[in-house]
């Protein structure tokens, strides 16, 4: 199983990488641009992960956490659908046109989205790393003197659980980063056509649609 | 644990449906953007055609004579 793990997080690290390598060449796009489309990405999370810390904290202390199990699902998908939408794209709408003068053509969409994504897809490989070596450490030791007591028995069964899941699981998180880059050089190639058609109206599209794939994946 | 693995095999599988739409959508964004540079391209050949093979002689088109057009 360790096998399946490392190779999870050595795809998510590197498939992106050298997909960005190829399509950059093949498509005659600049390094430069990539580099700024990740830069963007880490941008939008200062201001992303804040707020949702925020917010949760907030709405915790109102009547929602009264819905049942179904609504509250429900509720958080929507939430955070929107959260990262707004986030997301509107830190590229602001990059994209004061960073960049206002990008127009094709190839420079498609570096900028595959910066976008290949960033989220590193960051995530480097936090499934942290995890693994956390798991692989935690395998074999005592914990009582290590873990509260209180939390010991969950800790068990997040350990127990992360080693029991089968090799499909345990490389997810690589096949949902490869479908997840299309989807963010999309993102950008929207943001951009803003730029070339002047319709403030594809900012808007670009949100909802990012809603809709984030509050998917939260469901 | 095997209707969350189930849960997980759905939406893995919906993202990947958005995602291989997303990949038709940034193909038509890409022909919609390169349609102007192929007629580009296109023109281009015809002259250079025109500038190496063709090599008209100017003196044998007479601009006055109008019984062709």
């Amino acid at each position: 199983m360790v096998i399946f793990k490392t190779f999870n997080v050595v795809a998510m690290i590197l498939f992106p990488v050298i997909a960005s390598a190829i399509l950059i060449n093949r498509h005659k796009t600049s390094w430069r641009l990539w580099g700024i489309g990740g830069l963007v990405f880490i941008i939008s999370q200062l201001g992303h992960i804040p707020f949702n810390s925020v917010a949760g904290k907030i709405l915790n202390n109102t009547t929602l956490v009264q819905l049942d199990n179904h609504n509250q699902v429900l509720f958080n998908a929507i939430f955070l659908g929107l959260s990262a939408g707004i986030w997301e794209e509107t830190s590229r709408y602001f990059a994209y046109r004061f960073w960049l003068k206002e990008p127009k053509k094709w190839n420079e969409g498609l570096a900028l989205g595959l910066g976008h994504g290949s960033m989220e897809s590193i960051l995530l490989g480097l936090l499934a790393l942290y995890v693994l070596l956390q798991m692989v450490a935690f395998r074999d030791i005592d914990l009582t003197n290590i873990i509260p007591l209180s939390k010991l028995e969950s800790t068990y069964q997040a350990i127990n659980q992360y080693w029991d899941a089968n090799w499909s699981v345990s490389i997810l998180g690589f096949v949902e980063r490869m479908f997840t880059i299309p989807i963010q050089v999309f993102f950008s190639l929207v943001i951009v056509l803003i730029f070339k058609n002047s319709k403030m109206i594809l900012l808007f599209v670009a949100i909802i649609l990012h809603a809709i794939v984030d509050a998917t994946a939260v469901c | 644990m095997l209707i969350t693995y189930t849960n997980v095999y759905i939406t893995e599988v919906f993202i990947a449906i958005i995602s291989l739409s997303c990949i038709v959508l940034i193909n038509h964004l890409r022909y919609k953007n390169n349609e102007y540079v192929i007629i580009e391209n296109k023109t281009n050949i015809v002259l250079n055609n025109k500038d190496k093979n063709l090599e008209l002689d100017d003196s044998s088109l007479d601009i006055n004579d109008t019984k062709y057009y």
